[in-house]
């Protein structure tokens, strides 16, 4: 039960989630790759609160979720409506804002 | 040891005495909620609405003609000109039981689509022998046996598919 590894697996955790997040092309994807990066933050939160003695952690974890929550409410309805329009999921195509 | 003592001071606590001084992990949690990060907990309780009736706008669509019931949709279909009954099932003879066996129509000519799709695109459908075909039917009314050509009709491919 040392917290060091727990700090230690989210670094892993977060690590997996971010080279998702570059490597990958299909929107969801990526969308899973950012949960996973938010969840590894929340681990490493909880870990950090069990090393200091103290709860503010698990509360910060709590407010992560809630984030986390509404970003894939907002993130999942504008990729519906990118997939209605153009019948694909890929984050390379929506360039329509570069210009 | 390493990283312990790098990021959070020399020794881990663990949470018992933060549990303790409300009584309970949930306790000491809802204290903190409720109280010290009250503001915090509003302002994720509207980010929470904001976050809905955002998605409500963005996945909204108007629909700009009236949806096709399943009336319409066979109509659709019966039009289009396609085959819209079951197709013929694979020949069953004496000799022979599979589906590469194409059927026979009734004027004794091949019917290529009651072969199976992946079976036709393979190549695997098997030739039906129609001389002996029609060999066994004339034996069986009592006629003599006559040598048809046997390449009549015994191809399966080529030619529309019927």
């Amino acid at each position: 039960m040392n917290p060091e590894n727990y700090v230690i697996l989210a670094g892993i955790l977060f690590a997996l989630g971010s080279i998702g997040v570059m490597v990958r092309r299909n929107a969801i994807v990526v969308f899973m790759s950012i949960e996973l990066m938010l969840n590894a933050a929340n681990l490493a939160f909880v870990s950090f609160a069990r090393m200091n003695g103290t709860l503010d952690g698990q509360v910060v974890a709590f407010f992560v979720m809630v984030v986390a929550a509404a970003e894939v409410v907002v993130g999942l309805a504008i990729i519906v409506t990118i997939f209605r329009t153009r019948r694909s999921a890929s984050i390379d195509e929506p360039n329509l804002l570069k210009y | 040891m390493g990283l312990a003592s790098a990021v959070g001071g020399a020794t881990v606590r663990g949470l018992d005495a933060a549990n303790a001084e409300y009584g309970g992990n949930v306790e000491g949690i809802a204290r903190l909620l409720f109280a010290d990060y009250v503001i915090a907990f509003e302002i994720v309780a509207a980010l929470l609405i904001v976050a809905a009736v955002g998605a409500l706008v963005l996945a909204h669509r108007e629909r700009w003609q009236a949806k096709l019931t399943q009336r319409d949709l066979s109509k659709i279909r019966v039009e289009s000109g396609a085959h819209v009954g079951p197709l013929p099932a694979p020949g069953v003879y004496a000799r022979n039981n599979a589906v590469d066996t194409p059927a026979l129509l009734p004027d004794g000519s091949v019917s290529e689509i009651s072969v199976p799709e992946p079976l036709r695109a393979r190549g695997d459908a098997r030739p039906v022998d129609v001389a002996s075909v029609r060999e066994t039917q004339q034996l069986s009314e009592g006629k003599p046996a006559i040598d048809l050509p046997a390449s009549e009709g015994g191809d399966v491919s080529g030619g529309e598919p019927r």
